[in-house]
């Protein structure tokens, strides 16, 4: 199957090589890997914390973290997903730091799920990750659908089992068909209903 | 993958991929701030900092594999970028030296400079045997032939596995390089141990296989440190690590310095321009190769070719009176950075030059760092005139 990469397109030649630069000591060599993948790994953190500022905040943290652990990066599995499993954990840490810290708030969060973002500033499409999809699904989403990953890999950048991502995945694809009829002639159906 | 159901959602989950690829970021990188914190944080004092710490995450990854390599490349793969780019060409007879097209260790072989000590050791059916070895003071070079397992793989995968941190350990921790074991036969890093007991210190190391000639591998180690006091003439002790193989392999390979044919100037000369300069402190000039050390200071040049292109870092050409010019080697290109401290390698020069302009000349490089190319496919050099030296080689 050809898989679709998205934002740049990524050499895996220079992504590699930059690789073995940066562990021979060139710290700028990390510079290129940086600027190969940021956009994506913004554009994730951002439907899955669904804020801003968390987003860059987290994509800054994961390089970071990336670099730091570089050495520990096999080339057996593609540094793409590699990437993706610093990021989705990361996101999942920020995600139960956020609820720990909002716990006595969560009532008035479930209320309120748009506190984060002005919903006419986006796009229908956008709407969806946002409102309708959880963290969870949002990151389903992204990995099956945009990187195209089988669910042994996804199983692998998530450390679970791939069977059961395959079920939430069935669902997931339920409730978006689901979705679209309900959406119907009315794009905003959904706006309206939840202001 | 299962296939969408109907029309309607495969384009629905196109436009989710197409809203996702769109996506912009606030700011047009974020690599300054990751590269100040990088600065700031560092594989190598991270290390070291938490070693203080009583509250640790275990299994940190520990900084120091490179020193374990003897700071070399580690991974799959060749080399040098100079052998990297020429390896490609040769069909190959002969001694392992003459196959790689590494234009140096060709030019020590047919000179006679490379030694064939043909030293070999068999444990459980599988022969290593040195065919080659090439040794001027500043860089070593042996070449091991395989027999009794014939695949065109011979290095095998390195693993490089994280430390289990412990507090109570003060000394410096390193992280455990182990192979993977899952093929026979295959060869990990080798232990260089000189006479005098020590390990073999080199600044660059890497070994790889040699593409085009099985069974094959060649250890490649550059810019050595501790080897100076050992005299012209001594016995290498060198350890092979062999997958699936209990017992490492231990060769005794006499190595005898090449003398001939070596110049070393150390030198002071500056060239300014605009914002830019760089000033050349060494030239080393070898049978095997020939290396230029140089500094870089103030904001590196940019020249705009073509749109979407910004150019790279910089790179240096060597050219002798007859002509003979040979590019740094490397084909990645990063942006325009300035370095304090640059050295590079080149191929040699067929004869001791009599003098030799240095030209300095960048790349367009896009968003992901492919250079722009002309119509026959060629990288396409912007030379800058105002910057080049001439730098005068002594001759004996």
């Amino acid at each position: 199957m050809e898989r679709r990469s998205p934002g740049v397109q990524v050499n895996q030649t220079i992504i590699e090589e930059a690789i073995d630069q940066v562990l021979a000591g060139n710290r700028e060599a990390y510079r290129t890997i940086i600027k190969a993948y940021e956009r994506k790994i913004y554009t994730y953190c951002y439907y899955i914390l669904r804020s801003h500022e968390e987003a860059e905040d987290a994509v800054q943290d994961i390089f970071v973290k990336v670099y730091q652990e570089l050495r520990r990066y096999e080339k057996r599995v593609s540094f793409n997903s590699w990437l993706y499993k610093v990021a989705y954990h990361h996101c999942l840490d920020q995600v139960r730091k956020r609820k720990r810290r909002n716990r006595l708030l969560s009532l008035y969060k479930e209320q309120q799920p748009k506190a984060y973002y002005n919903p006419n500033d986006e796009e229908p499409l956008q709407k969806l990750f946002m409102d309708d999809l959880t963290a969870e699904e949002s990151n389903l989403l992204i990995l099956k659908v945009v990187e195209q990953y089988s669910f042994e890999e996804m199983g692998q950048i998530m450390d679970c089992n791939s069977a059961t991502l395959r079920k939430k995945f069935e669902r997931l694809r339920k409730k978006l068909v689901r979705q679209r009829i309900n959406e119907g002639g009315s794009p905003h159906g959904e706006m309206a209903r939840s202001n | 993958m299962e296939k969408w159901q109907d029309p309607t959602e495969s384009q629905k989950m196109e436009h989710i991929r197409q809203t996702f690829q769109n996506h912009e970021m606030p700011v047009d990188s974020f690599s300054d701030s990751i590269m100040k914190r990088i600065g700031d944080e560092g594989m190598e004092k991270r290390a070291s900092r938490k070693s203080g710490n009583k509250f640790l995450k275990k299994s940190l990854v520990a900084a120091a594999a490179a020193a374990v390599l003897g700071a070399g490349i580690i991974g799959s793969g060749f080399i040098s970028p100079v052998m990297a780019e020429t390896l490609k060409q040769i069909p190959v007879v002969g001694s392992i030296f003459k196959g790689i097209d590494d234009k140096g260790l060709n030019a020590a072989k047919e000179k006679g400079l490379s030694t064939a000590p043909n030293q070999s050791v068999t444990h459980d059916g599988v022969t290593l045997k040195v065919t080659d070895a090439y040794y001027y003071g500043s860089r070593l070079a042996f070449a091991i032939e395989r027999e009794g397992i014939d695949k065109d793989k011979m290095m095998a995968e390195m693993i490089i596995e994280p430390i289990e941190f412990d507090p109570a350990v003060k000394e410096q921790q390193y992280a455990k390089v182990t192979m993977n074991q899952s093929e026979k036969g295959l060869l990990g890093s080798a232990e260089v141990k000189l006479p005098n007991g020590k390990n073999l210190e080199s600044q660059m190391s890497s070994f790889g296989d040699v593409e085009g000639k099985k069974n094959a591998i060649l250890y490649d180690y550059r810019n050595l440190n501790n080897v100076e006091a050992l005299g012209n003439e001594f016995e290498l002790s060198i350890t092979v690590p062999v997958t699936q193989i209990a017992e490492p392999f231990e060769i005794k390979v006499p190595v005898k310095k090449v003398m001939e044919g070596i110049i070393k100037l150390d030198l002071n000369q500056t060239k300014e321009a605009e914002e830019f300069s760089y000033t050349i402190t060494k030239l080393e000039l070898t049978p095997a190769t020939s290396r230029l050390q140089l500094s870089e200071e103030g904001k590196a040049p940019t020249v705009k070719e073509k749109d979407g292109y910004t150019t790279s870092e910089m790179f240096y050409e060597i050219v002798d009176e007859l002509g003979n010019a040979f590019s740094s080697s490397g084909s990645f290109n990063l942006p325009a950075i300035v370095y304090p401290m640059v050295d590079k390698d080149f191929s040699p020069f067929p004869q001791t030059p009599k003098t030799i302009i240095v030209k300095p000349f960048t790349y367009s490089i896009d968003e992901s760092h492919k250079a722009l190319r002309d119509k026959e496919g060629k990288q396409v050099k912007h030379y800058y005139p105002e910057l080049e030296q001439t730098i005068q080689v002594e001759q004996e």
